[in-house]
């Protein structure tokens, strides 16, 4: 006997992620899906995020990591409310995964959640969690060739950060093709070339973070 | 591995056909998803061979067609398929004005053969 289905495998995380954001709705928190290779820069780029922007919003963290409470530990360094979610194997965040975070937050006194994922180019863009934008890095070192290559994240992105700018030179990182190939993917792309490291670039980032989020503030709550 | 995560998703899915018309064997599972979904054939094989070593979706086979990415090229106006190799140069005419169109289908499940 044959049955017709038709049903998308991740209806179920996405009821889950959609519930998620009509919370964030109304508590008016903008939520950040930061995702990138392992090393490309996801924990210094939070860091300077969070030390530009503090005075002028309040904001969390969720660490996203196989293992280990590395991350978390920096960020509670800056004196900022984190929670470390140990996937414990799985290579991406899920809605479900940051449902059980909430419990953790004082959202009344939150404005900007920046939820860090599992460092990995693939899995983390096909899971929602419930965030305003995802933003993704690409460090210089790790290649031009990769928005060809892992085309879903790119496509997924609001945002695109081209981190350790200041190493191209030394990487023969090929600007202008990683630029080409990302707005193939996706033409509305917004990239930002920036350096974490001696924070060249970073301005224009957190203009546009500040810009988000005071129109999400004063939207009425809508995404 | 987020084939394990769509695995045990697609297995919900599957328990609840199962309690709502009364079937109790599985014996092929047809999928479609997008090129640029990143999901990976043989992962999947290999987590839900891992997920059913008994219950009603053990032996069973899973089917899974690729659907095709597709991009414009804005030179010659023409759609193409890529094929692997560099998607953002148009084949026709060698252009690098392009737009990727379709391939980002999520994972589905179609049909199922059951007894």
């Amino acid at each position: 006997m044959k049955i017709n289905v038709v049903k998308n495998i991740l209806d179920a995380n996405n009821r889950i992620a959609n519930d998620n954001r009509a919370f964030f709705d109304e508590k008016k928190v903008f939520v950040l899906n930061l995702m990138s290779s392992p090393g490309a820069g996801k924990t210094s780029l939070v860091e300077k995020t969070i030390m530009a922007l503090r005075e002028r919003f309040q904001i969390g963290v969720i660490e996203g990591d196989i293992q280990d409470s590395y991350d978390a530990e920096r960020i509670a360094k800056l004196d900022i409310p984190v929670v470390q979610i140990n996937t414990g194997g799985a290579c991406h965040l899920d809605g479900n995964m940051i449902k059980e975070t909430l419990p953790n937050f004082d959202f009344a006194n939150l404005d900007l959640l920046i939820t860090e994922n599992v460092g990995n180019l693939v899995c983390p863009a096909e899971f929602k969690i419930g965030e305003n934008a995802k933003i993704m890095i690409l460090s210089t070192p790790e290649g031009a060739d990769k928005p060809a290559k892992y085309p879903l994240m790119f496509a997924e992105s609001s945002v695109l950060l081209i981190n350790k700018i200041d190493l191209a030179p030394y990487v023969d990182f090929n600007l202008a093709k990683a630029r080409h190939d990302a707005h193939a993917i996706n033409p509305e792309l917004q990239i930002f070339e920036v350096s974490c490291k001696d924070e060249n670039g970073l301005d224009k980032w957190f203009s546009w973070l500040a810009q988000a989020i005071e129109d999400f503030q004063q939207g009425g709550g809508k995404g | 591995m987020h084939e394990l995560s769509l695995i045990q998703s697609l297995l919900t899915i599957i328990e609840e056909h199962a309690k709502q018309h009364g079937f109790n064997k599985v014996n092929q599972i047809n999928l479609s998803c997008g090129r640029l979904s990143s999901v990976e054939p043989q992962a999947l094989d290999f987590a839900f061979k891992a997920l059913t070593p008994s219950g009603i979706c053990a032996g069973a086979r899973l089917d899974l067609t690729i659907l095709p990415m597709k991009i414009h090229c804005f030179a010659c106006n023409q759609e193409y398929e890529s094929k692997g190799t560099n998607p953002t140069t148009c084949p026709h005419c060698r252009g690098d004005q392009v737009m990727v169109t379709s391939g980002w289908q999520e994972l589905q499940l179609l049909e199922l053969d059951v007894d």
